[in-house]
This record gives C-alpha cells, sequence and structure tokens, in this order.
C-alpha cells in the first residue's frame, strides 16, 4: 500500500525528524518532489532516515555510501533522502562538528546569493511595474513571486548560520 | 612537534589506525567502533571527507581494485604522523595522572 501526502517544511530537519515519525509508523519514503512525498507501507522502524543538500556531491561520494549500507531513496533539487536499516544501529551522516558545518556551509553558499538575487528581482520587478511606460501586470506578480521566494529562503537561511555558530562555538572547547 | 604536527581529530587518529591494514569505508567504520567499545560512530559523510583529506596529503593511499569497494591503506608519511600523535597523547595522559594521581 502507498500513501502520497503534500506537506511543505521551512525547516529541513523538521522535514527529517516528520519522515522518520513515519517511518516509525511503518511508512517508509520512496520519493519526495518539493513537498510531494510517497510512502510506502512496511515494518514499523525498519529504517533510519537522514536527508542532505547535496549540491557538489559526485557520484564518487553517492557510491561510497552505497558501500557503506545506505540506501539513496531520492533526489530532487539540490536534497537528497538515504535510508539505512534501523538493525544496524544508529545512523548519522556527519560524526563531528568540522564535516556538520561544512555540510551546513555548502547550503547557505547557494542560499544566500539565491535570496539576494529574489530581493533585488523583487524589487526591480516591482518598480517596473508599477512604474515602468507600459505598466505591466507580470512584472508586478513576478516581482511579488520573487520576494516570497526570497523570505522562505530567509527563514532556512538564519536557522543555519545558527546552527552553524552555534557548533564553532563548541569547537572552542571540544574537538568535534 | 608542536607547530608541524597539530592534534589529530579523534575521528582522523581512528581512520589512520583501522588503516594500518588495507581496509575500505565499511570495514573502518566497524572496526573503529569495535576498538572504542561503541563510544566512537564515524558518519559515512564524516569518513568520506577525512578519506578524501587524507589521500591528498598521501597520508593514506587507495588499493587497486574494482570500484565499489575500494580499499585503503596508511603510508609511510602517515605512520609517521600517528607516531607523532601517541607521543602526544602520552604526554596528554602523563600530565594528567601525574598532577590528578591521589584526587581520585
Amino acid at each position: 500500500m502507498k500513501r502520497r501526502t503534500y506537506r511543505f517544511f521551512m525547516d529541513y530537519e523538521k522535514e527529517e525528524a516528520w519522515v522518520n515519525d513515519m517511518a516509525a509508523q511503518g511508512w517508509h519514503l520512496q520519493k519526495t518532489y518539493l513537498g510531494y512525498f510517497v510512502f510506502e507501507q512496511g515494518e514499523s522502524g525498519q529504517y533510519i532516515y537522514r536527508n542532505e543538500w547535496i549540491n557538489g556531491r559526485t557520484q564518487d561520494y553517492f557510491d561510497f555510501l552505497q558501500s557503506m549500507n545506505i540506501e539513496c531513496v531520492s533526489k530532487f533539487a539540490g536534497w537528497a533522502y538515504y535510508r539505512k536499516k534501523a538493525v544496524d544501529g544508529p545512523f548519522e551522516l556527519f560524526s563531528d562538528a568540522p564535516s556538520k558545518i561544512n555540510s551546513l556551509k555548502s547550503m547557505n553558499r547557494l542560499f544566500i546569493p539565491l535570496a539576494l538575487l529574489n530581493v533585488v528581482m523583487g524589487i526591480l520587478n516591482i518598480t517596473l511595474g508599477i512604474t515602468g511606460s507600459s505598466q505591466s501586470l507580470l512584472n508586478t506578480c513576478l516581482g511579488f513571486f520573487n520576494i516570497i521566494a526570497s523570505m522562505l529562503l530567509w527563514v532556512p537561511i538564519f536557522k543555519i548560520v545558527k546552527r552553524k555558530k552555534r557548533l564553532e562555538q563548541a569547537l572552542h572547547i571540544f574537538e568535534g | 612537534m608542536t607547530q608541524d604536527h597539530p592534534p589529530l581529530t579523534e575521528g582522523v587518529y581512528y581512520i589512520l589506525l583501522a588503516l594500518f591494514e588495507a581496509r575500505h569505508g565499511y570495514g573502518i567504520m566497524q572496526l573503529v567502533e569495535e576498538m572504542s567499545k561503541g563510544r566512537v560512530r564515524l558518519g559515512a559523510g564524516t569518513i568520506y571527507g577525512a578519506i578524501k583529506t587524507l589521500l591528498e596529503r598521501e597520508w593514506i593511499e587507495a588499493l587497486d581494485g574494482d570500484g565499489r569497494k575500494k580499499e585503503y591503506i596508511i603510508t609511510t608519511n602517515g605512520k609517521k604522523i600517528v607516531e607523532y600523535e601517541i607521543l602526544r597523547l602520552r604526554e596528554l595522559f602523563d600530565n594528567g595522572i601525574r598532577i590528578t594521581k591521589g584526587d581520585g
């Protein structure tokens, strides 16, 4: 049996926690595209799921994960979902602060320029739409769309910055 | 030894020890967990990153084999690094014991 759901998360960690909750109830993630999730029913708690921002990851990395008994179930728009059998013990992709920090950095390296670009394009489009010689509804709509897109990005950006800071502080006294 | 050999992370130290014999990623993870009696569980992403860096520094090398489960082994350079690290850890250990002895 399958279950298809739409659900939107601003925070990738909360999304991952929800996917794991579903797995604990016997619904195992098979695919996900931007808020659309397909689960398949199975044994409760059979898998542990992790998500990762994979921009810049090579095939070599995915082969390596596979050799570690980690199954990649879904890849879409820069995000991947992996799972590992729960009987194998706890499953984390990153076990020390430096590698966690690297992963967080790789997210904001793209998110921040993207958010800024949307702010600029948003202001430009709205200005054009309202004051342009041929007042264009299309420009205004696009502009609002840009502004909404940028606001949706700032939420995870600030969460990532906070998480990174906490880890960096810990590095002053702990090795990782 | 202070400037040339900064302390290794726990993960890198254990990965280098694990590679005194040829091992693939999964073998490294298992041995480290075993050696530390379950205390150190290295994440796959962390091991991958460490292997890339250690290869660049030539502290370990990849053995020829079929691509999927590549095996790695420590180099002479890598062994020297481990020796320095053991000396450093011994210093930490000796000083710790000397100063706290008797205080429980």
